[in-house]
C-alpha cells in the first residue's frame, strides 16, 4: 500500500473526540483512498420478524406469516459472516509506557477499534478481549453493526496496569475461543519468548489465523537517554534502577535486539504474522497488514 | 616537617581537589531525570558487563584524581635531600643571586689585580658553567643596595652582559640590606636549589668588624637563620662567599682622605671660610708628604693645596686644612683630590707605589654661597620702629654704614608679623617681592596669634632656621601652654622662672668659657682647635647677664638639648637649647636671654657680640644647606623660589648618567622626581641616591646645584683582609655560610653538600601518562557507549 494514500496521524485525531470518531475517521478515510471494497461475499441469515409499518419495503413483507396471521410482519436478516476475529489487547503496566508519542496502549487502543470499525464495516464479526495478567474484559465476536459500540467502550474503559504474563493467559483465551478464526494480539510481548511461542502454536493448532502486532516505542527501540536517569517499573510497584543510559546502551539494544529477533523467529516458526508497529507511525499501517492478510486470504 | 620536602606546601591545598571527580560522580547521580519504563528486563546487565561497567567508572575516577593529585603535588614542588639522589639524576635548576661588593676597596691596584674585574671575571666563567634553566639575579651592596638585575633572568647572555656592565666601585658597602634584597628575591623562587653568591675582595672592614658583626647577628635572625630548622613553607638559601683577591697582603699600602668639613654650610660672598680635612694613612710606617694635592671648585683645578711637610702620624692620620672664599654667589663644590704617587711616566725606576686604592683619594663637600642673608627679625616691641642705635642685634648682624652686608635683616613688629613673610614668592600673592628669609629672630615676642605660630611651624619643617630669644616680654604661661606644649610643640625648652635681679649685675651669671663645642660657638672657645684660623673671641667667657630665664628640658624624650650653658656662683643654667627636630628639617634656638640691653647685660659692649651674631643666624641658615652634603638613600631637595617647569631640570649622577626630570615614573629616559607643594613654598625631591659621588642638579635658568653624596664610613679604606678568625666568627654567625673562591670547587661542594634534587619533573612525567590513560579509558567508554 502506498505511503500516500493514508497519512494521518491518530493521535492527532484523539484530541476531537471519542474513539469511535477516531476510528471512523481514520478507516473511511483509508477506505477512500482504497478501490472499492472486493468483498461481497457474505450470506444473510433470518434473525425475527417485527410489525411493519408503512414506508417499509413491501419486498422484505413475509407473506407466508401474513398467511397465516393475516398481518403484515417484515422479515428481519442478520448478516452472516465467513470470518471470526478476536482482538487480543495487551493491557499490562508495560503498555502505558509513553515517549514523546501516545503510549503504547492507546496505540492498540486505534489498532483495536480501527480494526473493529473496518471489519464491521465489511461484515465480519469482531470480538474483544483485554487482559494484564488476566482477562479484564471478553467480549465475543459479533458482526451486529450495534457492536461496534460494545467494543469502542469497552476499549476505551480500559486503562493499563499490572503485570505481564502473556503465555499462560494466551492458552486460556485459546481454549475458550471455539470457533476458528482470526486471533489478532496488540501486545508489546515483554516476556520470554519461549512460552509465548507456545502460545502462539496453541492458537495455530486451534487452526486460528494468528497476527501478531508488537507495539513498542521509539525510545524502546533507540533507547536515546542521555542523562542519569532512574527507570521506574510500570508494572511492579517500587521497582526501580538508577543508571547512565549511555553506559548501558549497547547492552540494552543486544539484549532487546536479540529479544526482538527471537520473538520474530518464533513467529514465523508458528507461522504467525509478525508485524512490529512503532507508536511514532501511522496506524493504518496496521490497517494495510490486515487487508493484506485478507486479500490473501481470498 | 612538610616544609622539608616541598617548595610551596601552602599548594597542598589543592588535595582537597581530588574529591572533585567523586564529587561530580555523586551530583550527577542525585540529578537524574525519571522514566516511568516497561522494558526493565532489558537493562538487566550481565554480572560480568556489570563489573566492567564498575571497573571501568572506578578506573576512570581514580585516574582523574591522581592527575589533579599530581598536579597539586607537581605545584607544590617536592624535593627530596639527598647527594646520592643528586649524583644519580641531573643536577636540578637552581636561583643564583649574585652580590658584589660595590664598595671602592673593590677598585684598588695592587699586585693581585683590581678586585672588581677579577670579581667581573669569576662571576662570567661561573655564570658560563650553568646549566639552561638556571636563574640568576645580580645586586651590588654599596651604601645602598644597587639591583644590578633584580629579577631572576634564564638568559644568562643576559646575565653576562650586565655583569660586564656593572657600576663601578664607590663608597661604602653595607652586606646586610643586599643580603635581605638577596634573600627576598630568593624567596619567590619556585626552585629548592637557592643559592647566594657573595663576590668580595675580603677585607675586613664591613664584614667582620665589630659594627659588621652586630649586622650580621641582626641578618640571621631577620632571616631566621638562628632556628635550628627552618620556619615552614620556608627554604633557605646557601650563602657563599668568594674572595676575589685572597693573596692580598696583611696591611696593604693606602693614603685616603677624611671627609672634607666647614664650620659653615651657607657663606657670604667673598668671605673665607676654612676648611679642613686629613690624610689617613694605611700601611705607611712613616709619613713623607703626598705628590700633590688639588683643590677644585666646581669640578675645575683652582690651586694645589700645601700639605704639611713632615708631620708625626697621630692615630694614622695628617690633618690639615685651608681657607678659600667664593666670588660668586650659588651652589659650589669643594673638591680636594690628593695625588699621593706621581704618573706612572714620572716614577723612577723601582718606585714604589704607597696608595693603592685611589678611590678614597678625593673628598667633596658642598656650600651654599649668598650675596647677603635674608633675615626677618620679629620684634616683640609694638612700635614699629626701634630708636636709633638703639637696635643692637640688627646693628650687629648688618651695619648701617656696611656698603655689603653679609646680613640683609627685615625687622616687624609683632602686630605686623605676617605669615605670608615666611614664604616665597611664588607661595604668597600678598609677598612684597623681598627673598624668603632663611633666619626668622622672634625677639623677646610676649605672645603669637595662631596663624604665626602654624606659619613658624611650617617654616621649621621646610628647613627654615628660628632664633628665640626671651626677654622680660615672654610671658611663660603662654610659651609653655602652646608653644612647648609638654615637649611636643616647636619649641624646645620649659620656660621655668625668671631669675636674677637687674640691680645686682655682680650676682648675674657668665657664658662658661670653652664649654661648648658646638658649631656656631667653635669660635668662643678658649683654646682653638687644629685648622680653626686665627680668630677668636674669647671674650664672651667674660660677659655678664644679671637676669636671665631659666629654662629646662624636662623628659627622656625631649626635642632640646643644651648646646650652651650660663654659670652663676652656685649653679648653671641653660643659655641656648638647640631643637632637634626628627626629620632634621630645620634648626631652632632658644636663647635664655635678650639680645639687647634690655636686662642690662654687657653682651652688647663685647667684641664677641658681632660674631656671636653672625655665627648664630649662619648656623641657623645652614639647616636648609645641610641638605647637599647627604648621606646614601637621602633625597636630593631642592627649594626654588620659583619651581618652574620639572622636565626643563637636568641630573648628572656620579655614574655620569645625565637625563632630565619627570614626575612620571613610566618615563625611562628620565629620573623620576617629586614636588612637594608646601605651604612655605614646593619642594622638588629626587629619591634613590645609591651611589656615593657628586649629583649636578641644573634649573632652567639658573647655575648648577651640587650635591654631595658622601659614605657612612671612611673605615673602607682600610684594606686590610679578614683574618682565619674573622671568616669564622661571620661563619658562625650565618650559619651554613662557607668560603669557596675556587670556582670549580664550589660546584662539587654543590653537589656533595645535602643536595636539593627537585621532583616536579617526575611527578610531570607521572601526569602526562595519567592523561594518556585518561584520554584511552575516556575513549574506549565512549566508543562503548555508540
Amino acid at each position: 500500500m502506498p505511503d500516500s494514500v493514508v497519512s494521518f496521524d491518530p493521535t492527532s485525531l484523539a484530541k476531537y473526540g471519542h474513539l469511535s470518531l477516531v476510528a471512523r475517521n481514520l478507516v473511511e478515510g483509508f477506505l477512500t483512498g482504497m478501490h472499492k471494497s472486493p468483498y461481497k461475499g457474505f450470506s444473510v441469515e433470518f434473525a425475527e420478524h417485527r410489525q411493519y409499518y408503512p414506508g417499509d419495503e413491501i419486498r422484505h413483507i413475509d407473506w407466508r406469516a401474513y398467511g397465516k396471521t393475516d398481518r403484515y410482519y417484515i422479515k428481519e436478516y442478520e448478516e452472516e459472516t465467513n470470518l471470526k476475529c478476536h482482538l487480543l489487547v495487551d493491557a499490562s503496566g508495560s503498555m502505558a509506557y509513553k515517549g514523546k508519542h501516545a503510549s503504547k496502549f492507546q496505540y492498540a487502543q486505534y489498532i483495536a477499534a480501527s480494526l473493529a470499525y473496518l471489519m464491521l464495516h465489511q461484515h465480519d464479526a469482531v470480538g474483544l478481549t483485554t487482559h494484564d495478567t488476566r482477562i479484564r474484559r471478553m467480549i465475543a465476536p459479533r458482526a451486529n453493526s450495534k457492536h461496534l459500540l460494545q467494543v469502542l467502550q469497552a476499549l476505551e474503559q480500559t486503562q493499563p496496569g499490572g503485570e505481564t504474563a502473556l503465555a499462560p493467559l494466551w492458552h486460556q483465551v485459546a481454549d475458550q475461543i471455539k470457533q476458528r478464526g482470526l486471533v489478532v494480539i496488540v501486545s508489546d510481548c515483554f516476556e520470554q519468548v519461549e512460552p509465548l511461542l507456545r502460545a502462539l502454536q496453541h492458537f495455530r493448532h486451534r487452526r486460528h489465523e494468528v497476527l501478531l502486532f508488537h507495539i513498542l516505542a521509539p525510545e524502546e527501540i533507540e533507547f536515546p537517554f542521555k542523562k542519569w536517569t532512574q527507570f521506574r517499573n510500570l508494572e511492579v510497584a517500587g521497582d526501580k534502577r538508577l543508571v547512565d543510559p549511555q553506559r548501558l546502551r549497547k547492552e540494552y539494544l543486544h539484549n532487546f535486539q536479540r529479544f526482538c529477533k527471537e520473538l520474530r523467529d518464533a513467529a514465523g516458526r508458528a507461522q504467525v504474522d509478525y508485524h512490529l508497529l512503532r507508536t511514532d507511525e501511522p496506524v493504518d499501517k496496521a490497517l494495510g497488514v490486515y487487508l493484506t492478510r485478507r486479500q490473501r486470504q481470498r | 616537617m612538610l616544609s622539608s620536602f616541598f617548595l610551596n606546601p601552602w599548594m597542598l591545598i589543592g588535595l582537597s581537589a581530588i574529591l572533585i571527580p567523586p564529587i561530580i560522580h555523586l551530583l550527577n547521580r542525585r540529578r537524574y531525570d525519571v522514566v516511568d519504563w516497561g522494558a526493565m528486563q532489558f537493562l538487566q546487565v550481565s554480572e560480568v558487563t556489570r563489573r566492567r561497567l564498575f571497573i571501568e567508572e572506578l578506573l576512570l575516577m581514580l585516574l582523574r584524581m591522581g592527575l589533579i593529585a599530581l598536579l597539586v603535588l607537581a605545584l607544590a614542588g617536592p624535593f627530596i635531600t639527598s647527594s646520592v639522589i643528586a649524583r644519580m639524576g641531573p643536577r636540578g635548576n637552581r636561583d643564583v643571586v649574585l652580590v658584589f661588593d660595590g664598595s671602592y676597596s673593590m677598585g684598588s691596584i695592587g699586585k693581585e689585580g683590581v678586585p672588581q674585574e677579577k670579581a667581573k671575571e669569576w662571576a662570567k666563567a661561573f655564570v658560563a658553567d650553568l646549566t639552561p634553566g638556571d636563574s640568576v639575579a645580580i645586586l651590588q651592596a654599596k651604601e645602598q643596595v644597587v639591583p644590578v638585575l633584580a629579577e631572576p633572568s634564564h638568559d644568562l647572555e643576559r646575565v653576562k652582559d650586565r655583569i660586564d656592565k656593572l657600576p663601578p666601585p664607590s663608597g661604602g658597602c653595607d652586606w646586610r640590606p643586599a643580603l635581605q634584597a638577596a634573600a627576598g628575591i630568593l624567596s619567590r623562587s619556585q626552585r629548592a636549589e637557592r643559592e647566594i653568591i657573595l663576590l668580595g675582595d675580603g677585607q675586613r672592614f664591613g664584614w667582620a668588624d665589630r659594627d659588621s658583626q652586630f649586622h650580621w647577628s641582626l641578618l640571621a635572625s631577620e632571616l631566621g637563620l638562628n632556628q635550628t630548622e627552618p620556619a615552614e613553607g620556608q627554604i633557605r638559601p646557601r650563602f657563599w662567599v668568594v674572595n676575589v683577591t685572597p693573596e692580598r697582603n696583611v696591611d696593604p699600602p693606602n693614603w685616603s682622605l677624611t671627609p672634607l668639613q666647614s664650620d659653615r654650610l651657607v657663606l657670604p660672598i667673598k668671605k673665607e671660610v676654612v676648611f679642613r680635612t686629613a690624610m689617613d694613612l694605611h700601611g705607611q710606617k712613616a709619613y713623607k708628604p703626598p705628590h700633590r694635592a688639588r683643590l677644585e671648585i666646581d669640578g675645575k683645578w683652582v690651586r694645589d693645596l700645601t700639605v704639611p711637610s713632615a708631620a708625626e702620624i697621630q692615630n694614622g692620620k695628617v690633618p690639615f686644612s685651608f681657607a678659600h672664599g667664593f666670588a660668586t654667589t650659588g651652589s659650589h663644590l669643594v673638591s680636594v683630590v690628593l695625588e699621593v704617587d706621581p704618573p706612572p711616566e714620572e716614577r723612577p725606576a723601582g718606585y714604589t707605589v704607597r696608595d693603592e686604592l685611589p678611590g678614597d683619594n678625593r673628598q667633596d663637600f658642598a656650600i651654599e654661597v649668598v650675596q647677603a642673608l635674608p633675615v626677618l627679625i620679629v620684634d616683640g616691641e609694638t612700635m614699629a620702629k626701634p630708636k636709633p642705635g638703639r637696635d643692637f642685634l640688627r646693628d650687629a648682624l648688618a651695619p648701617a654704614r656696611d656698603p655689603m652686608p653679609v646680613v640683609r635683616t627685615r625687622i616687624v613688629p609683632i602686630s605686623e608679623f605676617d605669615p605670608a613673610l615666611l614664604a616665597a614668592p611664588e607661595a604668597s600673592k600678598d609677598n612684597d617681592g623681598s627673598p624668603r628669609p632663611r633666619v626668622l629672630i622672634l625677639r623677646n615676642v610676649a605672645r603669637l596669634t595662631a596663624e604665626q605660630q602654624e606659619a613658624v611651624g611650617h617654616f621649621l619643617a621646610d628647613g627654615g632656621g628660628v632664633l628665640v630669644t626671651l626677654g622680660e616680654r615672654a610671658l611663660a604661661d603662654y610659651y609653655n601652654g602652646q608653644l612647648y606644649r609638654g615637649g611636643k610643640g616647636w619649641l624646645p625648652a620649659h620656660l621655668d622662672a625668671m631669675e636674677g635681679d637687674v640691680s645686682k649685675p655682680e650676682n648675674g651669671v657668665r657664658p662658661i668659657p670653652g664649654g661648648s663645642d658646638h658649631p656656631a660657638l667653635r669660635l668662643f672657645l678658649e683654646k682653638p682647635k687644629d685648622g680653626q684660623g686665627p680668630a677668636r673671641f674669647p671674650q664672651l667667657g667674660k660677659v655678664r647677664f644679671p637676669r636671665w630665664w631659666k629654662l629646662s628640658t624636662p623628659g627622656r624624650h625631649s626635642t632640646g638639648v643644651q648646646v650652651a650653658a650660663l654659670r652663676s656662683e652656685t649653679d648653671e643654667y641653660p643659655w641656648l637649647i638647640e631643637w632637634i627636630d626628627p626629620n632634621r628639617a630645620g634648626r631652632l634656638l632658644v636663647c635664655a636671654v635678650p639680645l639687647d640691653d634690655s636686662w642690662g647685660g654687657d653682651l652688647i659692649r663685647s667684641l664677641a657680640f658681632v660674631p656671636l651674631s653672625h655665627e648664630l643666624v649662619y648656623y641657623l641658615a645652614g639647616a636648609r644647606s645641610a641638605e647637599f652634603n647627604l648621606e646614601p638613600g637621602q633625597p636630593l631637595r631642592y627649594r626654588p623660589d620659583s619651581l618652574g617647569t620639572i622636565e626643563q631640570y637636568t641630573l648628572q649622577t656620579p655614574l655620569g648618567d645625565k637625563k632630565p626630570l619627570s614626575t612620571d615614573p613610566a618615563n625611562k629616559n628620565a629620573f623620576l622626581a617629586a614636588v612637594d607643594r608646601l605651604p612655605q613654598g614646593s619642594v622638588l625631591r629626587i629619591e634613590g641616591t645609591r651611589e656615593t659621588g657628586v649629583y649636578r642638579l641644573k634649573p632652567a635658568e639658573s647655575e648648577t646645584i651640587y650635591y654631595v653624596v658622601r659614605p657612612k664610613h671612611a673605615q673602607e679604606s682600610d684594606l686590610t683582609p679578614c683574618s682565619d678568625e674573622d671568616r669564622a666568627a661571620v661563619a658562625k654567625l650565618i650559619p651554613g655560610m662557607k668560603y669557596q673562591n675556587d670556582r670549580e670547587q664550589l660546584a662539587v661542594e654543590w653537589i656533595s653538600e645535602n643536595h636539593r634534587q627537585e621532583l616536579w619533573w617526575w611527578l610531570l612525567i607521572g601526569l602526562v601518562a595519567l592523561l594518556c590513560g585518561e584520554v584511552w579509558m575516556t575513549r574506549r567508554i565512549v566508543k562503548n557507549r555508540v
